[in-house]
């Protein structure tokens, strides 16, 4: 889904970056610029998931995944085990 | 870059990522016809739009919400929003064992921060040498050569993070802190535990304090001018002057060590402090307002804070604090190199504390959450590992956030950051006839002191290699390296 990131996608960018570099209480920007320079990549027009963009092999879920599903999903790709994740480990607050 | 399209005769150099710190950053340096350095820069190349995108979200989330800005020290987050939303439901007076818990899990969170900083990100540089073999200057290396070291480090963080997990319920986003207090207090049996390890825990604190304080005095006449020069410092300050991490007042230093504001309420942070916005980077360059934007920059965390406080208030990390201290006959410390041996002095005044509330029999009180008049807005602040960080909200009367300000601790040592790349950069690269990696990981050296967290400060998140373009002046590629 992207996660929190993808949040943003719920609101045009325009609007954050206005938020951030326009509008915040402390911001001091009497040209009115918004950062564009060629050094800075191009903002995408929204937060894609990484499966979009390239190929994932396995999912680990959680934010972050805990050490005992990371655990789990090292031990079974070195036994050439299949990765099973038990509930406790995609159980979440 | 403009002035390398517009001016034929430079060359640039650009190292993409910036490796072993948080998030992602860039760093630009122009070159002219002689290979002298004309400008250096580090681009902060991500944004994620917090401020806007969380506008619209019941209130109480937000600690738990905005942390996710940050896998290394979430907690700081975690407090600071918690802090702010404390005012608006009218329970910013804690009761005593709510506040000593919060500050029980920040002391946890200083402690894992800084200890992974120091040796799983900077040790490299410092145990091998700037200019050592980047296949052995990194952790594994550190891991085949240190094994004692490196399992200390470790260890030390697995502490730290046991400590977050206690108070807690979670070592990475946890949800401990709730509006006006705890959910959870500590029990005897999570106190027995962490009390098991606390003095190894301590004496380990002593040796890496040791080590980077050695290696700050052994390699002095690097100290004294790798990306150093002198500016404001600031932090918040206890009331009695005293170092703390969790509250208090803000106060900012001059170079002299002259005071520019003290005590300042940190409600009034709008009325002392702004960000100027730049085309070139994502993350806002933050001044004081009194001085004005041009020599109104001021660097913050650990070797600021140090700077800053009239004293420490446990006893080892305040007998280290005056062997610092002594080195600059009392006046404040610039040298960039010098925020490792600073932040190890944290790493012990973090344990002495954890130390301390642990014996503290208030750790299992019930009395857990206050409130009061509900308020339309609050302001959070909490020195968090790499600084000041400040969280500011207003609500509707349904709950509902409506304005967030962030500034992260990173942002405010923006400019102390580009000009330790521009300072490094003209002292190792200026005049070469060829750019080493060696020379280049001295940029990136510089930058690491500060321990940036880059993720944080545009609000976005990942890890990366290393790759080093250097073109001709047509703009042609004549050199290339990539480092995984």
């Amino acid at each position: 889904m992207g996660g929190v990131p993808a949040l943003r996608n719920m609101v045009p960018l325009k609007e954050c970056l206005e938020e951030a570099y326009l509008n915040g209480p402390t911001v001091y920007n009497p040209s009115g610029q918004i950062p564009d320079n060629t050094e800075l990549p191009l903002l995408l027009n929204k937060v894609y998931p990484a499966h979009e963009v390239v190929k994932i092999d396995y999912f680990l879920p959680g934010c972050p995944p805990s050490a005992d599903t990371i655990f789990a999903a090292l031990k079974a790709l070195l036994t050439d085990e299949p990765v099973e994740l038990p509930y406790e480990l995609i159980k979440y607050d | 870059m403009v002035a390398s399209n517009t001016n034929p005769k430079s060359k640039r150099i650009v190292i993409q990522p910036v490796t072993r710190v948080e998030g992602h950053g860039k760093v630009t340096i122009l070159l002219d016809e002689n290979n002298k350095v004309k400008q250096a820069r580090l681009h902060i190349v991500e944004f994620r739009g917090f401020e806007r995108f969380i506008q619209g979200r019941p209130f109480w989330e937000m600690p738990v919400v905005v942390q996710r800005l940050c896998g290394i020290c979430p907690v700081s987050h975690h407090l600071c929003a918690a802090k702010a939303i404390d005012q608006i439901v009218g329970g910013e007076n804690l009761t005593p064992p709510a506040e000593k818990l919060r500050r029980l899990m920040h002391y946890g969170q200083t402690f894992q921060s800084h200890s992974l900083h120091f040796f799983h990100l900077a040790s490299p540089d410092l145990l091998f040498g700037f200019n050592a073999d980047p296949s052995i200057r990194n952790i594994i290396g550190v891991a085949a050569e240190y094994p004692e070291l490196a399992k200390q480090g470790i260890l030390m963080r697995k502490f730290g993070q046991e400590v977050i997990k206690a108070t807690s319920g979670k070592k990475i986003h946890g949800t401990g802190a709730i509006p006006g207090g705890m959910n959870k207090n500590l029990s005897i049996h999570e106190r027995d535990e962490l009390l098991k390890d606390i003095d190894q825990m301590v004496q380990w604190s002593h040796g890496a304090l040791n080590i980077a304080k050695n290696y700050t005095l052994e390699h002095m006449d690097t100290a004294l001018e790798f990306g150093t020069f002198e500016s404001n410092h600031m932090s918040i300050i206890r009331e009695d002057g005293a170092m703390d991490l969790y509250n208090g007042g803000l106060r900012a230093i001059d170079k002299d060590g002259n005071k520019i504001f003290d005590h300042v309420d940190n409600q009034k942070y709008t009325d002392i402090i702004a960000e100027e916005v730049k085309n070139w980077s994502y993350m806002k360059f933050p001044f004081i307002k009194s001085i004005g934007t041009e020599n109104g920059w001021y660097r913050v965390g650990p070797l600021s804070r140090v700077n800053t406080c009239d004293f420490i208030d446990t006893p080892e990390a305040e007998a280290a604090r005056i062997e610092f201290k002594d080195i600059t006959g009392g006046k404040p410390n610039h040298l960039t190199l010098a925020y490792h041996w600073a932040r190890m002095i944290e790493v012990l005044h973090s344990i002495e504390k954890i130390k301390e509330l642990l014996h503290d029999p208030d750790l299992q009180g019930k009395d857990l959450v206050t409130k009061g008049d509900r308020r339309d807005e609050g302001i959070g602040v909490i020195e968090a590992p790499r600084g000041t960080l400040f969280h500011h909200y207003k609500v509707n009367k349904d709950d509902q956030v409506t304005m967030c300000n962030l500034i992260v601790s990173t942002t405010s040592n923006n400019e102390a950051m580009n000009r330790a790349v521009q300072k490094v950069a003209e002292d190792h690269l200026s005049g070469q006839p060829e750019i080493t990696e060696g020379m280049l990981n001295h940029v990136e050296v510089a930058t690491r002191a500060y321990d940036p967290c880059l993720s944080c400060a545009t609000h976005d998140m990942a890890q990366m290699p290393l790759k080093v373009t250097l073109l001709n002046v047509d703009g042609q590629v004549i050199d290339e390296r990539i480092k995984q």
